[in-house]
């Protein structure tokens, strides 16, 4: 019998992004409802998250050791050591959360879903539409 | 309520930069924010001992962690292990007044590189 396919979608009208809620291991969340967050496919890993919401979150209570840690590098040839620690990714529209490792770096703003991330989901990039969609089965 | 002395040159040239800076309340506001500086101050070199201490211990029992707990999640927090389990919710309540506790998963490779995207060429 065929999965009963539905479709969940976001206004992105600037930049794609996903609504997602992110907790740490204690179930604290990072937002009440959900943050629309962007993609950025040019990053490799799960979730980029800013400095100051790993603080708030005190993902240093979780935090992955330093020498497990892996190093990035921009195209200005700035070396990156990142800090690491798990967490969780719901998506409040469908009620799904996954297990993820978090990054950011000191001075990190930034707030990114990568590659590893989307590898979990089949996504739909409606430009014309200015959207982003999500399709999932209702069987999962 | 407390009251305290503090040296005459830095109370006036507190007491001067403070009404420089507020309207009301000057030398409480600017003496408010100072605290709560000091105090995060005071957490974040804590938080960077702990750290220190919980990456140092690690690196000596590393090698011995990862034969015996093998697929395993182990939590080190006071520079000691507190515990192991399958799931890493398990250990949420070890340690309960550390600051810094490290999770390790251990045999799951983690990648040595990162690649970052156009977003980070103007960070």
């Amino acid at each position: 019998m065929a999965n009963d396919i539905r479709l969940i979608y976001w206004p992105t009208p600037d930049r794609l992004g996903m609504g997602i809620q992110l907790q740490n291991l204690a179930g604290q969340p990072h937002h009440p409802t959900e943050e629309l967050v962007q993609i950025d496919t040019g990053y490799s890993e799960e979730i980029l998250i800013p400095q100051t919401l790993f603080e708030a979150l005190n993902l240093e209570r979780w935090q992955l050791p330093d020498s497990m840690s892996p190093q990035g590098s921009t195209v200005t040839g700035q070396i990156i050591r990142f800090i690491e620690a798990p967490a969780n990714v719901v998506i409040p529209q469908i009620g799904t959360h996954y297990q993820v490792i978090v990054q950011t770096f000191v001075g990190n703003h930034r707030f990114l879903i990568g590659r590893k991330f989307l590898r979990r989901f089949k996504l739909l990039l409606d430009g014309p539409g200015s959207q982003t969609c999500l399709l999932y089965s209702t069987d999962e | 309520m407390f009251t305290y002395n503090l040296p005459q040159p830095l109370q006036q040239e507190f007491e001067r930069v403070a009404q420089s800076l507020y309207d009301h309340d000057s030398t409480q506001q600017a003496l408010i924010e100072a605290i709560e500086l000091w105090l995060i101050q005071q957490r974040r070199q804590r938080l960077q001992s702990e750290a220190r201490l919980n990456n140092q211990f690690f690196e000596t029992v590393k090698n011995e962690l990862e034969q015996n707990y093998a697929g395993q999640w182990v939590m080190i927090a006071e520079g000691k292990v507190q515990g192991v389990a399958d799931h890493p919710e398990k250990l949420n309540e070890l340690a309960p007044t550390a600051l810094h506790r490290i999770i390790v998963p251990l045999g799951q490779a983690r990648p040595k590189e990162v690649e970052l995207g156009w977003q980070m060429t103007f960070a």
